[in-house]
């Protein structure tokens, strides 16, 4: 392999972790040990467990192994029951998980048997296992944010092909419409279009109504990007050329212009899915998005908001260091689209 | 002049078209104040009928936007049902306080942005600007959320908690509420937001400052022998100010929007706690108000920003002149 | 004067007549005062015969290319005629008007605008036939594409490449293979030889008169080069800030030359210096 293939798989290595990340997320129930409404009341505010090598007797295992723990009954105090060891196994069964609807599978990547627990990332105020409820909860932010980003460039970008295609009227009016959406702070236009919709909302139907929230808030400005893109297009030599043969709006549009947004459409895509992201976190944590007992991080930061959580279990803040993670990806993954734009584009 | 005119009726238009937009969307909102009360047994459905009359919640949308745009004109902007008072009394002091975290934030992060990105800018490529690059990618994946609660926590740690604690408990609008106890309390929030909005700010001077260092021109003056910091200073930071302006009014279009989620979550009395509790409540003419205020400063903010940018370009000038 | 008037006629009529054709752009904007409308150019009338070739002279700005657009029926002409087999295209609907529009084509100045970079000179050949929706098959369009290249002395091995990857030679050459395509009738050239240095010029012109003979085409040539227009055109019409100022066969125009603001590109062409437009352009105005 000659050096510059050696360098372009070196500089795209990035997007191997943000693959994974979302194949992880997509499959929680696979991933993840347990089911996220499991609860251990027994066990709440759990740190993470500890994976260990050497038993109590000194024994060296390959297999790295939990402890279960036992409530002492005098004391109260939550020990390990250094008894019996629980090694770490692959592919092993456990509770129930739906796959993509109505199929449902029972194998998990990792566990161990019970009554052993591998609690990873600890347990919750309910003993409900943190890592878990981080992958299911990932699932709804990061999905949210993928769908509502999705529709919010559809949307956008048809509006702003129709408009910059055609313009004069439908123009003018688009872009009033895009200054009205523009002015109103963002943070703002979200909670507004949120107030519109019933506060308590089943978590069935939560998920749909973030991600149209967010589609609605972030139209305006692919809309505006797309529309110049189009003007600039519709005056090329080319399109002309294509009209001189009697060509179709359609045909122009399809063959000729649409395709030189694509490019934009994509950068912006990888602009807009954190701030989507974020707008489902935000909107979960104030308490206006996914509730109990579906996790999302949204939720789940909301509980840093007690003193005690914030002082005394610090494996709470966890799915912030997902979060900060998952955006560092994304972040990557726009200045690199961005430098392959500016090379491309002589 | 006729074009700046012209950029100031387009604006006010704008903010007639947010106002009638934002009014006519609460208005759609499911429920009202009331709905609380009437769940509640001990309250008649009668008097929950009476009340509705009196606050004229049930009157058409048109008759009720021309009521709020009169309210405008004296002052009041509304009534708070939750509060029982004029909206204006209660919106306007937490507008000043949100003004005055935002303006704090806003300025200490300008002044180490514009350090920071010249600074990055001349060492480009070494290893002050790589340090620089990765620290301010960094602060850009962490969003205001988790920036407020990091700090919380370092606070906490830090055992500076008790000074927050204690503020919270006081309602905070009172003046008299020692300004020495102020700097504590604004530290917090001052420190969140700033961090929150140095990563962009530093990014855009660094590269309007490189974008000034390779224009010809400044080429040109070292070929005339002007020393280094001379061209710097005279030759290429104005041409590359002179680009940032636009972002000049766009932060300052931000002021009172940006800060909602760190109010929140550090305590600071401001607009955006009001905000979610009215929301909450269906306490529509609050909510109106904020949104309205604060979307009158994003339009003041572009329209600045357009200003800016128009009369500050030579070409115009020496049209005019 | 008419062209018809002035060449001994031929056994038939004009192939394409236009007659007292105005083009006006109106501008208005939003909240400000409404300026006076532009005018593109106003009471041209001309006519082409069939293989012959009738030149567009003029300064920039004079009209000819509007003109090109709207025997094209790309805009929208304020009044006037453009007959063509006997039917007026601007009364026709759309739908009526295709069929006859088939036998027109047109080559641009600017290849590289008029071919889409994003295109292989494959794609761009496939295009009016899949503009035209002929039903045709992948298989008949390449052959289709392979004749229209060997035409414009290209080979096949061209059809994989880009647009960008071609000299400005042979971009026009794909361009008029383009316009060869559907077989039209009527080629129009709108400065189509200007961006071009002057040997690639030679050639092309020489292509063009080969392919006229061959194909049995009639072109309509717009250009400022007064040298070219006399070599390759048949009759010559001149405009001047949208109206016909002078119209003859080629050979009395360049006698023509030596008054008239056509003396001014002349005079420029000829020598190096740019003559002053103050003192030369007030003595010779006719």
């Amino acid at each position: 392999m000659n050096r510059s293939a050696r360098r372009r798989i070196h500089r795209a290595l990035w997007l191997v972790p943000l693959v994974t990340l979302h194949l992880v997320l997509l499959f929680p129930g696979f991933f993840a040990p347990y089911d996220f409404a499991e609860q251990n009341r027994d066990f709440p505010f759990r740190p993470p467990a500890r994976l260990r090598f050497v038993d109590a007797n000194g024994a060296f295992h390959l297999r790295p192994f939990v402890y279960a723990l036992k409530v002492d009954d005098v004391s109260s105090v939550v020990q390990e029951d250094t008894s019996r060891v629980f090694p770490l196994r692959f592919f092993i069964n456990g509770s129930r998980y739906s796959v993509l609807g109505p199929w449902n599978a029972r194998l998990h990547l990792f566990g161990v048997e019970s009554p052993g627990r591998l609690w990873l990332f600890g347990t919750d105020d309910f003993g409900r296992d943190l890592f878990s409820r981080i992958l299911f909860g990932g699932r709804i932010s990061v999905f949210a944010g993928i769908l509502g980003a999705a529709i919010a460039l559809l949307a956008g970008a048809s509006l702003g092909v129709i408009a910059g295609f055609y313009g004069r009227g439908a123009d003018a009016a688009f872009m009033r419409l895009v200054e009205l959406f523009l002015a109103l702070p963002w943070l703002y236009l979200l909670l507004a279009v949120r107030a519109v919709l019933p506060l308590r909302v089943r978590t069935v139907d939560a998920f749909l109504l973030l991600v149209a929230v967010t589609g609605l808030i972030g139209w305006a400005r692919p809309a505006r990007l797309v529309r110049g893109i189009v003007l600039s297009a519709r005056e090329r030599g080319f399109v002309l050329a294509a009209r001189s043969m009697c060509a179709s709006d359609w045909y122009i549009l399809r063959r000729h212009i649409l395709p030189q947004t694509y490019a934009t459409l994509l950068t912006t895509a990888v602009l807009l899915v954190p701030q989507f992201i974020l707008a489902e976190v935000t909107l979960s944590f104030l308490g206006l998005g996914v509730s109990e007992p579906i996790p999302s991080w949204g939720n789940l930061l909301a509980q840093l908001q007690s003193y005690r959580v914030l002082t005394s279990y610090w494996w709470m803040y966890l799915p912030a260091a997902i979060l900060v993670m998952l955006f560092l990806l994304y972040h990557r993954a726009s200045s690199a689209l961005e430098k392959r734009a500016t090379r491309v584009s002589l | 002049m006729v074009r700046t005119g012209q950029r100031l009726l387009h604006s006010l238009l704008l903010l007639a078209g947010v106002s009638l937009f934002s009014f006519a969307l609460l208005s759609v909102a499911p429920g009202n104040f009331f709905d609380e009360l009437r769940l509640n047994p001990q309250i008649s459905p009668k008097t929950v009928a009476s009340l509705e009359q009196q606050y004229g919640v049930n009157r058409s949308l048109p008759v009720r936007y021309a009521h709020w745009l009169g309210s405008i004109a004296n002052g009041s902007l509304g009534y708070s049902l939750l509060y029982r008072c004029d909206v204006g009394s209660l919106v306007l002091p937490r507008a000043r306080n949100t003004l005055l975290l935002t303006t704090v934030a806003t300025l200490l992060a300008w002044a180490f942005a514009l350090v920071w990105g010249i600074l990055e800018a001349l060492h480009r490529g070494k290893w002050l600007d790589r340090l620089g690059g990765v620290c301010t990618s960094l602060l850009l994946a962490i969003p205001d959320l988790l920036l407020g609660l990091m700090l919380l926590v370092l606070a906490v740690r830090a055992g500076s908690v008790f000074a927050f604690r204690a503020y919270l408990g006081s309602g905070g609008t009172a003046a008299s509420e020692a300004s020495a106890g102020l700097g504590s309390r604004l530290f917090l929030p001052v420190l969140a937001l700033t961090l929150g909005i140095l990563p962009v700010l530093v990014r855009h001077v660094r590269s309007a400052m490189i974008v000034a260092l390779d224009a010809p021109f400044v080429d040109a003056a070292r070929a005339h022998g002007i020393s280094a910091s001379r061209v710097i200073c005279r030759h290429a930071l104005p041409a590359a100010l002179n680009s940032l302006l636009s972002l000049l009014g766009f932060s300052i279009g931000g002021l009172l929007s940006m800060s909602l989620i760190t109010e929140v979550i550090l305590g600071w009395p401001g607009l955006g706690p009001l905000v979610l509790e009215a929301m909450f409540a269906r306490d529509t003419y609050v909510v109106m108000a904020a949104v309205m205020l604060s979307a009158a400063f994003l339009i003041a903010g572009n329209l600045l920003a357009d200003i800016l940018t128009y009369w500050n370009d030579p070409r115009i000038r020496v049209v005019s002149a | 004067m008419r062209t018809e008037q002035q060449t001994p006629s031929p056994p038939q009529g004009p192939l394409l007549s236009v007659r007292h054709l105005t083009l006006r752009y109106a501008r208005q904007g939003w909240l400000r005062k409404k300026t006076a409308a532009v005018t593109a150019f106003q009471d041209i009338s001309l006519g082409l015969f069939p293989g012959k070739v009738l030149a567009l002279t003029g300064a920039s700005g004079s009209g000819k290319s509007s003109l090109a657009r709207c025997i094209l029926c790309l805009e929208q002409p304020e009044s006037g005629q453009i007959l063509y087999r006997g039917q007026d295209l601007l009364a026709l609907s759309r739908a009526a008007r295709l069929p006859l529009l088939r036998d027109f084509a047109i080559v641009f100045q600017d290849s590289a605008a008029a071919l889409n970079p994003a295109f292989s000179v494959e794609d761009i050949l496939a295009e009016p036939f899949l503009i035209q929706q002929r039903g045709i098959s992948a298989a008949e369009r390449r052959r289709a594409s392979c004749d229209a290249l060997a035409q414009v002395d290209l080979s096949r091995q061209i059809l994989s490449n880009s647009p960008f990857e071609l000299s400005g030679g042979q971009r026009q050459r794909v361009a008029i293979a383009r316009a060869l395509l559907l077989h039209p009738k009527i080629l129009i050239l709108d400065e189509a030889l200007s961006a071009l240095d002057l040997s690639t010029q030679g050639q092309i012109a020489n292509l063009l008169l080969d392919l006229k003979e061959r194909n049995g085409l009639s072109y309509i040539y717009i250009t400022h080069d007064l040298a070219m227009a006399s070599a390759l055109a048949d009759d010559v019409i001149e405009l001047s800030a949208g109206r016909v100022v002078r119209s003859g066969p080629a050979a009395t125009f360049t006698a023509n030359l030596q008054a008239g603001p056509q003396a001014l590109l002349v005079r420029s062409a000829a020598s190096d210096t740019v003559p002053d437009p103050e003192t030369s352009w007030t003595s010779n105005r006719w």
